[in-house]
């Protein structure tokens, strides 16, 4: 009897090392609402260590250019930004059948679809010359109980939906933590091309038994004519909303405009005066407050809705 | 896009459906229900709130532990409602159909013996009566509510307790999976209506535990016991001195241990102390899965080019390649046309062989017309009769086959000469090459009668039996035509020593049996170990000087009846049991 329950202890142990992540995880927007439900504003590159190329990406980007160009109509978010937004998640663990061994995860993002998986196995990346995916090709390894993984071969995306690029020579490093029914995720970007530091972002999720993710299946049409050259794009100095953000919120320009100071606290010591100071908030004021998902900047908080 | 559509598209992407709850996750099970049952392990004799009828408290009694030590049954895994008991450290995971992102199917892996079960949500048909059955059953899935109800059928004979009492082979399981929060309750309901009053109604429990880790658990078979060839560890029919135990130790009166329906009340505590006015419940009654109507002649594939026709009077093995078509047996004379039609389907070439496993009318009654039909490939050159490359396929059996059907047979003329073997060996084996394969042709002696053949295809690993092995019944043991009791187990025996199962005594080799659906090793296995019981209890009846109406009397087969016995019919129990005693001398051998 004693040999038997010895077995039985033996044959499915906690394994320090591994935890399993699969099942539905429903995202919490708490951290970052505004930014990644409605949407960033035009010209708003606060905390993101852009370089001037960077910049200028994003000023000359024209969000009609998503609608116009039927190339970007069904464009999914790269698996660096679908973990901010619409990140309704599924996850499988794919096993070796033999050995009982975990191969990979498997994740599948309700927005546009967004496959990834993540391989398990220690196989190595592709060649240099590999084609690059929405996805990007994703490895993990274990730290205790955090998933390390590291993504290569990513096509060209955006740091935020405001323009602001993610170079196809960018790599992604993310950190997975379970603890108990909550998920998170600590996403490192790094971009030699677009950034002078590593974008260091936090996402979580809860467990959703009750989670059903639908089809999004998504079909190209010609909505709006245009010369078959034209990609829609601000001049350089031309592009008349960069200043939205900065009087909207009471802010001075230039903490805006992004750059690697701004990502630390210590910048408001330098922060110059806003041109136009807000006496109090007027945009997205009520986001987050008692669960509140703003979708409107306007929308007036949850006790003063009629 | 405006705001407030774009809100509505992240709703709709992803929504809870009221019916649906997502059950995959590692599952980490919990004991504290019947512990000391389903971990350290049930009493012998302890048949405590178990509904069993009279049959099973016999099987229970005459179980000896010793049996999981024969190599057939050393793998042998929990089935599907034994598995979640213990050690039942689960895994569900479940399989979405890409386009449509519906649920096809959960998928449990169980951390003992490593099963695996498909419970299809896909609104799939059972199979039909004759398909295998295997240790996890065939399951389908419906949500009601937020419970996942489970309907399983198509099991092997497994075990309700684990100290012997039996769950037969026609038993439906019945699951109500219910999630709530980070627990999942399966409440499970056995309802067997060979060894069962009443169903039998269980719960377990897991909790969700994502840092679990389920090792795979390979498991190789190993002689370890010496014992006689053909031996079946088994306690004789009031000798097993090992279940007044459970009472004498728990202070229980022997009675209740004993097991039955009105055990399973609490009402039964007042019985217990002698009220003499109880009521009990009245029997629920048992759900039988709707099953797909055979009808007729059924044709399923087996493997590769060998098909199972069943439907004809026996079981008729189809080897379809591109040499033409070979049969085993032939199956009743007026369903000759549906064989041929049903062949027709199959294969467009013509029937080059015919193997009569025995002479029985029921297997041999269309090889006249199908034979006719059929080509030859040999001939020509070496004989100078080209004309046996034209016509006539070449019908195969043992010599013994040949000169009983060629003979009249007490009242019953010879049989027709086109009905007759073309071809007949003698000694104990037969080889041929056909469609790619070694085909041999085993000659057991003595066992369903004197002029049995089986046949192994060997690439396609499959065994055409004949009536050596049967799962509609007892066999008949044809002693008028040579068969008889100690041949039958030498010839299953036999059938073991030729198989080789994929897994925890599984799939692998399958066996064509000469009637009754499609099996393995497992299902011969069974068959053996109670002719093999049976066997020897006959046989100890008539050591100690019983009589045949006293061994009749005493009812050996009684455990084994409601699922194999016949009251009526060309072969009943009564018979059965007369063969076996008529056919052993002292020493249990013919």
């Amino acid at each position: 009897m004693t040999r038997f329950l010895a077995m039985a202890l033996l044959v499915s142990a906690p394994l320090l090392a591994q935890v399993d992540f699969s099942g539905g995880w429903s995202p919490l927007y708490h951290e970052d609402l505004p930014d990644r439900i409605p949407g960033p504003e035009l010209g708003d590159y606060l905390g993101l260590p852009l370089n001037d190329a960077a910049r200028l990406r994003a000023d000359s980007y024209d969000a009609d250019r998503i609608s116009v160009v039927p190339e970007y109509e069904c464009r999914p978010h790269s698996s660096d930004y679908s973990m901010r937004g619409l990140a309704v998640m599924h996850v499988d663990a794919i096993r070796d059948p033999v050995t009982q061994r975990l191969i990979a995860f498997h994740t599948r993002m309700n927005f546009q679809e967004m496959e990834r998986t993540i391989w398990l196995d220690g196989r190595p990346h592709p060649s240099e010359y590999a084609p690059h995916t929405w996805p990007g090709f994703s490895t993990g390894t274990w730290q205790d109980n955090m998933l390390d993984v590291y993504t290569t071969h990513l096509k060209e995306s955006y740091l935020k939906r405001n323009g602001v690029p993610r170079s196809d020579k960018a790599t992604f490093t993310e950190h997975w933590v379970r603890h108990g029914n909550y998920l998170t995720v600590a996403t490192v970007v790094t971009d030699p091309v677009f950034m002078t530091e590593p974008l260091v972002r936090t996402q979580s999720w809860i467990l959703d038994p009750t989670q059903v993710i639908g089809r999004d299946i998504c079909e190209t049409a010609a909505e709006v004519p245009k010369a078959a050259d034209y990609v829609p794009n601000h001049l350089p100095g031309t592009n008349p909303f960069l200043h939205e953000v900065a009087d909207w919120y009471g802010l001075p320009f230039e903490a805006t405009r992004g750059g690697a100071e701004t990502l630390y606290p210590e910048y408001r010591k330098k922060m110059e005066k806003p041109e136009h100071p807000r006496e109090r908030c007027e945009r997205y004021c009520a986001c987050g407050a008692e669960g509140f998902v703003c979708l409107s900047p306007t929308a007036p908080p949850p006790d003063k809705q009629p | 896009m405006t705001v407030s559509r774009f809100a509505i598209a992240t709703v709709l992407l992803s929504f809870p459906l009221l019916g649906q709850y997502d059950l995959s996750g590692e599952w980490g099970a919990r004991y504290h229900e019947d512990q000391s049952e389903r971990i350290p392990g049930p009493e012998l004799g302890d048949y405590l709130g178990l509904p069993i009828t009279d049959a099973a408290r016999l099987r229970a009694d005459s179980w000896d532990a010793s049996i999981a030590t024969l190599p057939e049954w050393q793998c042998r895994p929990h089935p599907a409602d034994y598995g979640s008991r213990g050690p039942a450290d689960l895994r569900i995971w479940k399989e979405v159909d890409n386009q449509t992102q519906q649920v096809i199917a959960y998928h449990t892996h169980v951390q003992w013996q490593a099963q695996e079960r498909t419970i299809w949500m896909d609104g799939r048909p059972h199979p039909p009566e004759d398909a295998p059955h295997t240790w996890q059953g065939f399951s389908t899935g419906k949500w009601e509510g937020n419970q996942l109800t489970v309907i399983t059928t198509h099991l092997k004979e497994g075990y309700a307790r684990r100290n012997g009492v039996p769950r037969s082979d026609r038993a439906t399981l019945v699951e109500h999976w219910v999630r709530h929060g980070d627990f999942l309750t399966l409440v499970s309901i056995i309802h067997d209506p060979v060894y069962l009053t009443d169903p039998f109604i269980r719960t377990t429990n897991w909790v969700l535990s994502p840092y679990q880790s389920i090792d795979p658990y390979p498991c190789e078979v190993a002689e370890e016991v010496e014992r006689p060839e053909g031996k079946v560890p088994h306690h004789l029919p009031g000798e097993n001195k090992f279940l007044n135990e459970f009472p004498d130790k728990y202070h229980l009166p022997a009675a209740a241990t004993r097991g039955g329906r009105e055990t399973m009340y609490p009402e039964y505590r007042l019985a217990m102390r002698g009220s003499a006015s109880i009521v009990f419940p009245e029997a629920s009654p048992q759900y039988t899965a709707p099953a797909e109507p055979q009808h007729g002649i059924h044709v399923q594939r087996v493997r590769g080019g060998i098909y199972m026709l069943s439907g004809a009077g026996g079981n008729i093995t189809i080897d379809a390649g591109s040499e033409g078509v070979l049969l085993v047996d032939t199956g009743l004379p007026d369903k000759t046309d549906q064989v041929l039609a049903e062949i027709g389907k199959i294969s467009d070439k013509p029937v080059r062989y015919i193997i009569d496993t025995h002479l029985h009318a029921d297997h041999t009654g269309g090889n006249e017309k199908i034979a006719k039909l059929g080509q030859t490939i040999a001939g020509g050159d070496v004989t100078n009769l080209t004309d046996d490359a034209r016509e006539g396929a070449k019908v195969i059996a043992h010599q013994n086959v040949l000169n009983r059907m060629s003979a009249p047979d007490g009242d019953k003329p010879a049989s027709p000469f086109g009905m007759l073997p073309t071809d007949a060996y003698f000694g104990s084996h037969k080889d041929l090459f056909f469609n790619d394969e070694g085909i041999r042709i085993v000659h057991p002696k003595n066992a369903h009668t004197d002029g049995d053949s089986m046949v192994f295809f060997r690439r396609s690993d499959v065994i055409s039996t004949g009536d050596v092995f049967t799962m509609n019944g007892y066999p008949f043991l044809d002693l008028a035509h040579g068969g008889s009791i100690q041949g039958e187990l030498d010839a299953l025996n036999q059938i073991l020593g030729m198989v080789i199962t994929a897994h925890n005594e599984e799939a692998g080799t399958y066996i064509i049996p000469g009637h009754g659906r499609l099996c393995d090793a497992a299902d011969v296995a069974y068959y053996r170990d109670m002719l093999t019981i049976i066997r020897d209890r006959i046989l100890d009846m008539k050591k100690r000087g019983m009589t045949l109406d006293q061994v009749q009397t005493a009812n050996p087969t009684r455990d084994y009846d409601p699922r194999w016995g016949a009251t009526s019919g060309f072969w009943t129990t009564r018979m059965f049991v007369a063969a076996v005693y008529q056919g052993l001398g002292e020493k249990g051998r013919p």
